[in-house]
């Protein structure tokens, strides 16, 4: 019993250590933003039920993806209502984590970035001009339609869908430089 | 057969513009229609689009990731809910856990502890012992247990890729579990209970209070899948439609209170405690339920009367917890009767509702009196009045301990010999308050100094000094009172009310050492 609870104390403290990126990298299969919290769920009560299998001193988070990488297929293979987005495209981005899976030490370096890029994130949400702030939080804080926005903005839903690609174009540069100036 | 691609080098400049310009728009409409489908908004076409794209310029991919990644990065910075994230895996966690010790205390309910903890498979003819197991049973039986611990094994009902989506729910109630803590929002999908109580409160207003042996999963958040257990539906003002899906069929609410109970031989109860519900099975069509109405069904048997079911009240905080009544029922046997007996343990005191028919009703003390205090914490018998009627009705109950029993009958009248005979008056009244002045039973009788309409009530008591059955008799007229109450000629009594409390100490007793001359017919108790 004493070494069931360590088990699930250790556990639980790479729940809360893994939690953000693996949503990250569900979200990157192309799982849709409100079925990630879910199928995150499901992987570590997956990865619970079969933690003999796991050895320890290996990348936890690695085999988590690998976990959730099944999930997703078997996601693309149900009948009916699916938790991600267009199943072509969830297929080609599943085949492509499929690869990088062969190549472990891309996988941990990501993994180990991800930390640095949400810190990076806060910084450049705080340089956005007024109207890319307040467009990021329909979006993402109020979970507003493109519709919905796009009546706001008195603008249309493909404007709106545009305006959030280029925006996300430039949290992404601006990610990178200020990871880049963190190197130097 | 195709045409080999000319190197761009070797292009004239105005066919380099042109391919410039070609590629310039197949790359806008590929970020145009790439944006679409992160926002989960696409366009028809927009998937081929972005496959096409890929497969010729398959660097591209990078470019996809890097904007799903900033995505998902954004959504999680809104939502900062990481701590209820983490409960939320440790919650689903100790399901997992708790469903293997269920899986066995099942097995062990069905088949006896010797069954063979290690494999959850039913062996028929095993061995010795399990072939007397067996013939214990009925094939019904054997085989819905089967099927339930195939189940079971093929984890269907805690799959977490199976069909349904999770529900927010709030937890309002903890009772004898640890599985949740008041005060809980959890993600919620298939729910457990293999022991104690838990009410859960749905996004839509709905609440579940949710009893142990239970084993349900949300389909969305207006449908629960019940494989077993009892689930009692307050649905509120906008959870009209919510829907209970059973073995047996679907209960729909129509605006309502509701309990459903699922039982591992595939027999599901259905009762409605207040507005109405509509009951799907493929077997009977469409049955609607309406207020202290109560069906049980299966998969072989279309519905039939409930006799009695037990109503929870959980402001109740009383020692005792279970009912010393069971086993409720009366003799009328007419097609399409419908009407249940409420069972509350513990649940008899001052402005407790008194009958399952009328929703208004209480039982209350007389203004210038204190309630009973033996009565409090009696379990209470809600009965109804569509039966009152009936000359040859018959009311039947078992106790399970020594107990008094008490009758509350319509002090208008004079007693009928049943009542005389077997049960002593204590000269104590209590009052059915919050009639309606159109009522039939409340003809004749005014408003009191608070503006109620109220039936005032004898308190009739009769002890049992032994576990057993009781039989009491219609509230009809005899006939000799048919002369001497013209006032309420052509009336009949209000159904009469029952309440029995186990066996106090003398001290608790609530009969006076006379009872009132006026009423009392010189008759001793029987005890039996």
């Amino acid at each position: 019993m004493a070494k069931k609870k360590t088990n699930t104390k250790w556990f639980m403290e790479q729940v809360e250590n893994e939690q953000s990126g693996l949503k990250g990298f569900i979200r990157m299969l192309g799982v849709r933003p409100e079925s990630v919290d879910d199928i995150a769920q499901e992987t570590f009560v997956i990865a619970y039920k079969k933690i003999t299998m796991f050895e320890r001193g290996t990348n936890f988070g690695a085999w988590l993806r690998t976990i959730a990488r099944n999930l997703v297929r078997n996601e693309l293979r149900r009948q009916g209502r699916r938790r991600v987005l267009a199943n072509d495209v969830a297929e080609f981005l599943l085949s492509r984590a499929d690869e990088k899976s062969t190549h472990p030490s891309v996988e941990v370096e990501q993994a180990e970035q991800h930390k640095q890029q949400v810190s990076a994130l806060r910084e450049c949400l705080q340089k956005l001009p007024e109207r890319s702030r307040r467009l990021v939080q329909q979006r993402y804080f109020e979970q507003l339609s493109l519709g919905v926005i796009a009546a706001d903005e008195e603008t249309n839903a493909n404007n709106v869908s545009q305006i959030l690609f280029r925006l996300r174009a430039a949290l992404s540069d601006c990610i990178q430089k200020q990871l880049g100036n963190l190197g130097t | 057969m195709t045409k080999p691609k000319m190197k761009y080098d070797s292009l004239p400049q105005h066919l380099k513009q042109k391919a410039d310009s070609v590629q310039a728009k197949e790359a806008v409409s590929f970020d145009q229609s790439m944006g679409r489908i992160i926002d989960g908004e696409p366009l028809p076409g927009d998937e081929q689009i972005v496959i096409q794209h890929l497969m010729s310029h398959p660097q591209c991919v990078q470019q996809v990731e890097c904007h799903l990644a900033i995505d998902a990065m954004l959504f999680a910075e809104a939502r900062c809910d990481s701590l209820a994230f983490v409960e939320s895996v440790r919650v689903a966690i100790e399901a997992e856990e708790t469903k293997s010790v269920f899986v066995r205390s099942v097995q062990e309910a069905i088949f006896g502890s010797t069954f063979g903890r290690s494999g959850l498979k039913c062996d028929v003819g095993d061995s010795g012992i399990q072939s007397k197991k067996w013939l214990g049973n009925s094939i019904s039986l054997a085989l819905a247990c089967s099927l339930l611990l195939a189940s079971l094994i093929a984890g269907g009902i805690w799959n977490a890729a199976a069909i349904g989506e999770p529900v927010l729910v709030e937890v309002d109630r903890v009772d004898g579990t640890n599985a949740f803590a008041i005060g809980d929002k959890v993600n919620l999908r298939a729910l457990v209970l293999p022991e104690g109580a838990v009410d859960l409160r749905l996004p839509s207003g709905v609440l579940l209070e949710c009893q142990s042996p239970l084993m349900a999963r949300f389909e969305h958040p207006m449908r629960l899948h019940l494989s077993q257990g009892r689930v009692d539906v307050d649905v509120g003002e906008e959870g009209v439609g919510f829907t209970v899906v059973t073995p047996v069929g679907e209960v729909v609410d129509l605006g309502t209170r509701f309990a459903v109970n699922a039982s591992v031989d595939g027999e599901v109860r259905v009762a409605v405690l207040s507005g109405q519900v509509e009951l799907r099975s493929q077997k009977v069509g469409t049955v609607n339920l309406i207020d202290g109405e109560a069906v049980r069904l299966s998969g072989t048997q279309g519905p039939r009367r409930l006799h009695s079911v037990e109503i929870r009240n959980h402001g109740i905080d009383h020692a005792r917890k279970d009912s010393v009544i069971h086993s409720v029922s009366d003799n009328v046997d007419l097609p399409k009767n419908r009407r249940f007996y409420g069972l509350v343990p513990c649940g008899m005191r001052d402005g407790v509702r008194a009958y399952r028919d009328r929703k208004a009703p209480r039982w209350e003390a007389d203004p210038s009196e204190d309630f009973p205090e033996g009565l409090l914490g009696a379990d209470l018998i809600q009965t109804f009045q569509t039966h009152r009627l009936q000359r040859e009705f018959q009311l039947q109950f078992s106790i399970s301990q020594p107990s008094r029993v008490y009758i509350f009958y319509d002090a208008r009248y004079s007693p009928p010999n049943w009542l005389t005979q077997d049960f002593v008056n204590t000269g104590i009244q209590i009052r059915s308050v919050g009639w309606s002045s159109t009522a039939i039973m409340t003809k004749g009788i005014d408003p009191d100094a608070w503006g109620k309409i109220a039936i005032p009530h004898d308190i009739w008591c009769r002890d049992l000094v032994h576990p057993g059955s009781v039989i009491l008799g219609p509230p009809v007229l005899s006939k000799k009172d048919l002369n001497t109450t013209s006032e309420f000629e052509g009336l009949k009594p209000s159904m009469y009310g029952i309440a029995v409390q186990p066996i106090a100490p003398p001290s608790q007793n609530i009969g006076k050492s006379a009872p009132a001359k006026s009423r009392v017919k010189a008759l001793s108790v029987s005890v039996q």
